[in-house]
């Protein structure tokens, strides 16, 4: 049902928990299921250096949080708008039919944390 | 990894005394059992012991047993075999909200031809209330059919009442007793049921098989029609290894009945005190007092249960959920949504349903690993956060 990566970051739950320092931040929900997820970023210039989530969501929400946190560290932050839900899911290797949209929340935490002034 | 089955609710192990019992059906004794030669004549005898075993489990009387693919199946035929042979008499129906969607499918389908069906509610507890039942009833009532044991809270209707009412009323009376039938004592003259859906893979028995018990002398149409098999009752040649295996499970959840009410029961409150003393904000869905012994339904506040589900899995434990998250939107429990629990409780419920298979070391390892994922997965949840803040906030108020 969840690739070998989403179970990996389901097991592991890398760069987890709220971030002291952090530059941007966001808080993104669907108000449909009811998945929320916390993005905290620290920049230095224009280079994500730090970057952790907080999720309160089904497995795949939480993996696709986990996921937007590695692709955008050390990543300039034109290149972290060019994260999408697409290219969420190809890190992911996929991610059950009817769970696509836990990728879109975390997309949505991403952009609106980069336009966001600090915590 | 040592791996822990807490999801007998869904299925169960089969015995292997089932499977020895079984094993002979396919290579060997495989007649068909409507064959009058001796192969045919063995797989008869061992369909018509297997019919004995399960008549004994439920207090009927052999010729009441009509067998069936499963706890579906006995559930369509009884409902709607009763509708199209009572239509002369009534088009109404009376049902719960809880049931499983074996009769609720059933139920809408009929409606959709024509039928009026009352859904009764449940309170907090899971329990209909008779005043309700007694309320919905109308003059063309036909059949009232109420689940015996709840599949997700393990909450235990009151079928005895309902049963006496039903007969004084001179209506039908179904019940579905798929997670009852074998796990907890019940006769059918006791309880004054009609017609009864049992299953075999709750009880350690083979999928694909199950029973629907008649009572004598109740009319009604079969579901599958073909050659005159199960006494006209239900068309298609006997599964024989499946009906073996259901009647061997038959025969040792009666022998077990006991163990499973003092034992089961044992290891059921010790998983579900362990846990609710080590995990904080942690509350028990349903009827504590009329609940089948093995199962326990507990929401943990700021914890989605499908990714408590998941996270369980990944250290060898499976368990069950009372919601998922499906493409953007919650499906949430309908048996909890209709005990009255919003939203973000029926998405943290955990369903765990123990067996007579349970070790006592399987649950010692629930009640390491459970309280660990949780507290981990509260670390994560903004949610529970929030709500522990809240928490918080509102003590500094009571105190100053």
């Amino acid at each position: 049902m969840y690739s070998e990566k989403a179970r990996e970051l389901i097991r592991e739950l890398p760069n987890r928990g709220s971030l002291a320092g952090a530059t941007h931040t966001a808080r993104a929900e669907n108000p449909i299921c009811g998945d929320i997820t916390h993005l905290y970023l620290k920049l230095h210039q224009d280079v994500v250096v730090d970057s952790r989530f907080e999720t309160y969501g089904c497995p795949a929400a939480i993996a696709a949080s986990a996921a937007v946190t590695q692709m955008c560290r050390n990543r300039r932050i034109r290149e972290c708008r060019e994260i999408t839900t697409e290219s969420i899911l190809e890190y992911l290797g996929g991610l059950p039919s009817h769970k696509l949209h836990a990728a879109d929340l975390a997309v949505d935490a991403l952009r609106k944390a980069l336009r966001s002034n600090g915590p | 990894m040592r791996r822990v089955y807490l999801d007998n609710n869904a299925t169960t192990r089969v015995d292997p005394l089932v499977l020895e019992a079984m094993s002979p059906h396919f290579l060997q004794d495989f007649g068909n059992a409507s064959s009058i030669h001796e192969f045919g004549q063995q797989a008869r005898e061992a369909v018509e012991t297997a019919r004995q075993a399960v008549a004994d489990l439920i207090g009927s009387l052999p010729k009441e047993i009509v067998f069936t693919s499963g706890g579906t199946e006995s559930d369509n035929t009884a409902i709607r075999g009763i509708a199209a042979s009572h239509a002369d008499k009534g088009c109404h129906l009376i049902t719960t909200t809880i049931e499983h969607p074996a009769v609720l499918r059933t139920m809408e389908q009929l409606e959709e031809e024509g039928l009026q069906v009352t859904y009764l509610p449940v309170d907090r507890q899971g329990l209909i209330r008779l005043d309700d039942l007694h309320a919905a009833v109308r003059e063309d009532t036909i059949l009232i059919s109420i689940m015996h044991a709840n599949n997700e809270t393990g909450a235990i209707q009151d079928l005895r009442a309902v049963g006496g009412f039903a007969r004084e009323k001179g209506i039908l009376f179904h019940t579905d007793a798929v997670q009852s039938a074998g796990k907890i004592s019940l006769d059918v003259n006791d309880l004054e049921v009609d017609l009864l859906s049992l299953s075999a893979h709750k009880i350690h028995g083979p999928k694909g098989v199950g029973a629907l018990y008649i009572r004598h002398g109740v009319e009604m149409q079969s579901l599958l029609l073909g050659g005159s098999h199960e006494r006209g009752r239900r068309g298609g040649t006997e599964n024989v290894p499946g009906i073996v295996g259901l009647g061997k499970a038959a025969a040792l959840a009666r022998e077990g009945l006991a163990d499973f009410e003092l034992r089961v029961r044992s290891l059921r409150d010790r998983l579900e005190t362990g846990l609710l003393e080590r995990i904080p904000q942690a509350r028990i869905n349903g009827s504590t007092l009329r609940r089948m012994p093995h199962t326990t339904n507990l929401s943990f506040r700021g914890v989605e249960g499908e990714a408590l589900l998941i996270s369980l899995d990944l250290q060898g434990i499976a368990v069950s959920t009372g919601a998922a998250c499906s493409s953007g939107s919650l499906e949430p429990s309908h048996v909890l949504k209709a005990m009255g629990f919003e939203n973000r409780r029926v998405e943290s419920a955990l369903r765990l349903s123990l067996s007579r298979m349970t070790t006592d070391e399987e649950i010692t390892t629930a009640l390491d690993v459970l309280p660990r994922t949780i507290r981990r997965m509260r670390e994560l949840s903004p949610l529970y956060r929030e709500s522990r803040h809240r928490v918080q906030r509102e003590g500094q108020r009571a105190h100053s």
